[in-house]
């Protein structure tokens, strides 16, 4: 009997001990990579991250299967990854600005300021590999390896970091590139994977290249001149960009690992590396914001809005490695819709940020002008309403406050903080707060209020009724009138204004002391003036579109508006 | 053939010896930095150093310690007394004149381990070969050369010492030993330390971890964000818990950042002028933007706050009839049993704006803070006027340009370089000014201005050498700002330019 129990106890300490301590993965396979030219192990499980055609530096990233932790399990789960950042030396010796006219509308500014080598690289995209941690080098040799000479780097993180972070790399001096293959981890793990990291740095090898090598661009900066693209008809304007969608997607889909699908539906391109049923659903649900968004706001604006590219990643270490690369993935001013399937990662989260990112898109193609203009509580509203829309079993789509909101508008409405819903229609800005965190550093921010959230939702919902019905479409139309009236008249004056300079010139002293003064003066007032007159066409906008929409409303009508609000609030948004 | 007397064959062989071996003359100067394999001669009012592209005079003030010799150790005897003294097989060492062959031995040996030390000092602007030292309740960690580190730590030392007193601070074990961390100029201390880009120094409560720059081109102005984030450090150790709203901490901090060690009386001087934060007030008040008392308190609208929670604390600090009780009350915060807080982050508590103006109306025994509000003001009117203070018209300036308030920022650049002990960095701040402004004769002006008030001042050179190319003399500005690049090899945006100049040529 004793014996058996005894062996029992050590099984089960045995279980536990293995359970509660998971080895470092070992060195698994090697990656080819036939455009780059190279070979390299990588730590078995790691996954492979598919990056973006357009990125023309980091060659390869792989990311650790488990999320690790600090010291007595600090800190966020983080994921150890591997990059091999490529440095072709004639990339290198260019240097300045280069001017492509793409077409008569469009010009491309390519900023050219390639790093000067791996370190210039780590300085330069810190936040890329380190966040906001401060970091140093505590390694920096040469050696050789495989008929390479190769210079070995090691970094460490240890200020402004949840947990200290370390990075080890190998660059290797091949003839026309150098290639940097580096490891990043957390410091408290970094000797648990030391052995396996060595094992894959020495295992870089360089092959034959059967695909071209990845972009000419340097820094990957590129400013589009894209001003010129509301001189179009809309006609013009709507095959523009169906074009450079459709380009962009070409390479972007032709790029896609084996294990990517891609879905196009009626108005989206999907491109997914979770399970087919997230992806079906994530597709049915943005086509049904855009179906929702086309029937209840549809005046407000011809323009074309092209198809919409959304990337649903395995999970959010995945998605955060893609994010974390030199080349932007915002693509014609709109961000790329990126989401992630991890079964851990709330699903709820990124159907919140589907609709909101689709909204936003919608809005910014629809009419660029109204998207920057319309008043801030308009625009939180649309976009927090938007946020809240998700499928439900019985309708496509149901609008249903955020639990977080609706406690903080309860808290509002018992601390006597709700404002007149008219004075939030007329008021120029949202209120500043200053935020103090722990760390001793004070920020002020602008924060779109809970009320102002509430009253857009309680308008599309609840209160959409009776003289009120209708009322924040109206209000939205009126204010693509408005804004284009206003802003022909601002350009005419502006315009008028410079004529008149012109014409009368001006009588400037003879002492160049004075002169200098009275240009200086000058130049202040027109400031002045230019920022005043745009403050008043602002305000101008504003009040004729809340005449056209709210004009009807007497003082009765507000109170009664605030109080039935008030009830709604009070029951929190129910 | 005739025989030459083997005394002068032996001075010839010496002499011989003496011109192959390189110049190793060292000049180091108070700021940390050192000047070693140039040509270096001592003149009337200091030294004269001969650069590659050009000859600067250095003023003795600035220089700590000079040592002259060559590689080998020997002395070059210059005057007459000193050649007579040669004659005779005689050096100077240490005050004396001592056998040369002894001297040389020395010389060389003093040599070696000066190069040793300055190679130390460059190893250590490595943070991995950083320099450590402890206290008893902290410890440092630096990359600054030994005679800089040591001033800063002394000075670090005393004031910490001053207010522990003052204050009857006294940290506890749960506070352990907090790190001050100290680089050598600002764009390493950005990279080491992780901070944000407009903080020039902090202090992380959580790690017990202070960081900040020793700016060589502004002492006072280190001084200035050390004690100010000693003060963090300190009022953390009063409490460890207790985080301190953000009006009261920011105020008190600027309050003792203008501090002044007194090393005769041995007494920390506090209540000076924080000449940045009363420009940016005045200018606020010339908008009629007048801080409320109560917003400040609550944070509802707050505008400047490092200005006004500086100009508040100077003023119930300064004020007899309220300092002691607004030191109760901001002691308070951090030890009274009585004061309701409240769980903050990162397991801290804070105190509400409720409780704090409710203790502040109990303690300082102020029923209608409508009226301290107005005596607040008519302080910063009549006592902090700019008129009647002494204000550091160059750090004003400097601060008003940071806001881009331009039109001021000349105005007090103009008072500041008209007074006799205006500084290099001022001329050369103002220059910057007016060469942005397109004002390069002005701007070539203050730029040459700067160079003669402070030669060391590399960026002067450079901007001087920019103001020459504008003006089309493209040559001479190309050889001063080789010159800058001389006097400061660390400084990335002159080799910048000159890597761009090459380009250009190499391009024609």
């Amino acid at each position: 009997m004793r014996g058996t129990v005894m062996v029992t106890a050590l099984v089960a300490v045995m279980c536990g001990g293995l359970g509660t301590v998971a080895a470092a993965e070992r060195p698994g396979p090697a990656h080819a990579n036939e455009a780059w030219g190279f070979k390299v192990r990588v730590p078995a499980k790691w996954n492979i991250i598919h990056m973006s055609s357009k990125e023309q530096w980091i060659a390869m990233k792989a990311v650790g299967p488990r999320e690790l932790y600090g010291d007595k399990g600090a800190g966020w789960g983080e994921r150890p990854e591997m990059w091999i950042v490529a440095f072709p030396h004639e990339r290198q010796r260019q240097r300045g600005a280069k001017r492509t006219k793409i077409d008569d509308s469009t010009t491309l500014i390519e900023v050219q300021n390639p790093y000067k080598d791996y370190k210039d690289f780590v300085k330069r995209e810190k936040r890329l590999s380190l966040g906001d941690a401060g970091f140093y080098f505590t390694k920096e040799e040469t050696t050789e390896h495989g008929g390479f000479k190769v210079s070995v780097y090691e970094v460490m993180a240890e200020k402004m970091v949840e947990v200290p972070k370390q990075m080890v790399a190998w660059v290797y001096h091949t003839e026309d590139v150098d290639y940097a293959v580096q490891f990043r981890i957390q410091r408290h793990h970094f000797k648990d994977y030391e052995s396996t990291f060595r094992t894959c740095l020495k295992s870089f090898k360089t092959i034959p290249r059967t695909k071209p090598m990845p972009g000419t661009s340097t820094t990957g900066k590129k400013i589009v001149d894209v001003e010129g693209e509301q001189s179009l008809t809309p006609e013009e304007r709507k095959k523009k960009r169906i074009l450079a969608v459709e380009n962009y997607l070409k390479d972007e889909i032709a790029n896609l690992p084996k294990d990517w699908t891609h879905k196009q539906s009626k108005n989206f391109c999907v491109m997914s590396h979770a399970d087919d049923k997230f992806t079906n659903r994530v597709s049915k649900h943005a086509e049904n914001i855009r179906k929702y968004l086309e029937k209840t706001f549809p005046g407000l604006g011809d323009d074309h809005v092209p198809r919409g590219i959304i990337r649903i990643f395995k999970d959010n270490a995945e998605e955060n490695a893609f994010r974390e690369g030199t080349t932007s993935i915002w693509f014609d001013d709109v961000e790329q819709i990126l989401i992630s399937g991890d079964k851990n990662w709330s699903r709820l989260w990124e159907y919140e940020r589907v609709s909101r990112e689709v909204t936003r898109q919608w809005l910014w193609y629809k009419n660029r002008n109204l998207y920057n203009t319309m008043p801030w509580w308009l625009q939180s509203g649309l976009l927090d309403h938007m946020e809240q829309g998700r499928p439900s079993k019985r309708k496509a789509l149901v609008f249903a406050p955020d639990r977080s909101d609706v406690l903080a508008l309860v808290q509002m409405v018992r601390d006597e903080k709700l404002k007149p819903i008219k004075e939030i229609f007329l008021s120029e800005a949202a209120e500043t707060t200053s935020v103090d965190d722990s760390g001793g550093i004070t920020f002020t921010t602008i924060t779109p209020t809970t009320q102002a959230k509430a009253v857009f939702h309680y308008l599309m919902t609840k209160g959409n009724r009776g003289s009120l019905k209708g009322s924040l479409q109206t209000y939205m139309e009126t204010l693509v009138t408005v804004i284009e009236e206003e802003d022909k008249k601002f350009e005419e004056a502006e315009l008028a204004r410079l004529r008149k300079e012109i014409e009368e010139g001006r009588d400037l002293p003879e002492d160049p002391e004075e002169r200098r003064k009275k240009i200086e003066d000058d130049l202040r007032k027109a400031h002045e003036a230019y920022a005043a007159a745009l403050k008043d066409k602002a305000q101008t906008i504003r009040e004729r579109a809340y005449q056209a929409a709210f004009g009807h409303m007497t003082d009765k009508n507000w109170k009664r508006l605030d109080k039935s609000f008030r009830t709604y609030a009070e029951k929190g948004g129910r | 053939m005739m025989r030459l007397p083997v005394a002068f064959l032996a001075a010839a062989f010496c002499l011989f010896l003496g011109a192959s071996s390189a110049r190793a003359d060292i000049l180091m100067f108070k700021d940390g930095r050192w000047i070693e394999g140039k040509r270096i001669q001592k003149t009337d009012k200091g030294y004269r150093i001969q650069f590659e592209n050009g000859t600067i005079d250095v003023a003795d003030d600035l220089v700590v310690d000079y040592f002259q010799t060559d590689d080998a150790g020997a002395w070059v005897p210059r005057t007459d007394v000193e050649k007579a003294q040669a004659e005779k097989g005689l050096a100077p060492w240490r005050g004396k004149w001592i056998k040369a062959s002894r001297r040389q031995r020395l010389a060389k040996k003093e040599l070696e381990e000066r190069r040793e030390r300055m190679q130390q000092w460059k190893d250590r602007r490595k943070w991995v070969n950083r320099g450590k030292a402890k206290s008893k309740h902290y410890k440092f960690e630096h990359t600054l050369p030994d005679p800089v580190f040591n001033e800063l730590k002394a000075l670090f030392d005393n004031y910490y010492n001053a207010v522990a007193k003052d204050w009857k601070i006294r940290p506890s074990k749960e506070y352990g030993k907090a790190t001050v961390n100290i680089y050598h100029n600002p764009e390493y201390y950005y990279q080491v330390s992780g901070s944000p880009s407009r903080a020039v120094g902090y202090y992380m409560p959580s790690r017990r971890d202070l960081n900040f720059y020793y700016d060589r081109d502004n002492h006072r102005y280190t001084l200035d964000v050390m004690f100010h984030e000693a003060h963090h450090m300190m009022t953390h150790m009063m409490n460890p818990k207790v985080s301190y709203p953000a009006w009261i901490r920011e105020g008190m901090a600027e309050y003792y950042g203008a501090s002044v060690w007194n090393a005769r009386t041995k007494k920390l001087e506090v209540g000076g002028i924080q000449a940045g934060r009363l420009c940016v007030l005045w200018d606020r008040i010339k908008k009629d933007k007048w801080q409320g008392l109560e917003d400040l308190i609550t944070g509802n609208k707050v505008d400047a706050l490092y200005a006004w929670g500086w100009s508040f604390c100077h003023f119930m600090m300064s004020t007899p009839k309220y300092t002691k009780k607004f030191r109760k009350f901001y002691a308070a915060l951090a030890r009274s049993k009585h004061i309701q807080r409240k769980v903050h982050a990162a397991g801290r508590m804070t105190i509400p704006p409720t409780e704090q103006i409710k203790h502040f109306r109990k303690i300082v025994g102020v029923k209608d803070l409508g009226a301290l509000e107005a005596e607040w003001h008519d302080y910063i009117k009549s006592a902090l006027a700019l008129d009647r203070v002494e204000l550091d018209w160059s750090m004003g300036a400097h601060i008003l340009y940071i806001y881009g308030e331009r039109e001021k920022a000349r105005e007090f650049y103009e008072k500041a370089i008209a007074e006799p002990e205006a500084k290099g960095m001022t001329f050369y701040r103002y220059s910057k000014l007016l060469f942005e402004e397109g004002k390069i004769e002005e701007a070539s002006d203050n730029a040459d201005k700067a160079t003669q008030r402070d030669p060391l001042l590399a960026r002067a050179w450079f901007l001087l050498g920019r103001c020459h190319e504008a003006k089309g003399k493209a040559e001479d500005g190309l050889r001063i700002i080789r010159l800058a690049g001389e006097i400061d090899p660390d400084d990335e945006n002159i080799w910048l330019h000159l890597a761009e100049i090459e380009e250009q040529e190499e391009g024609e």
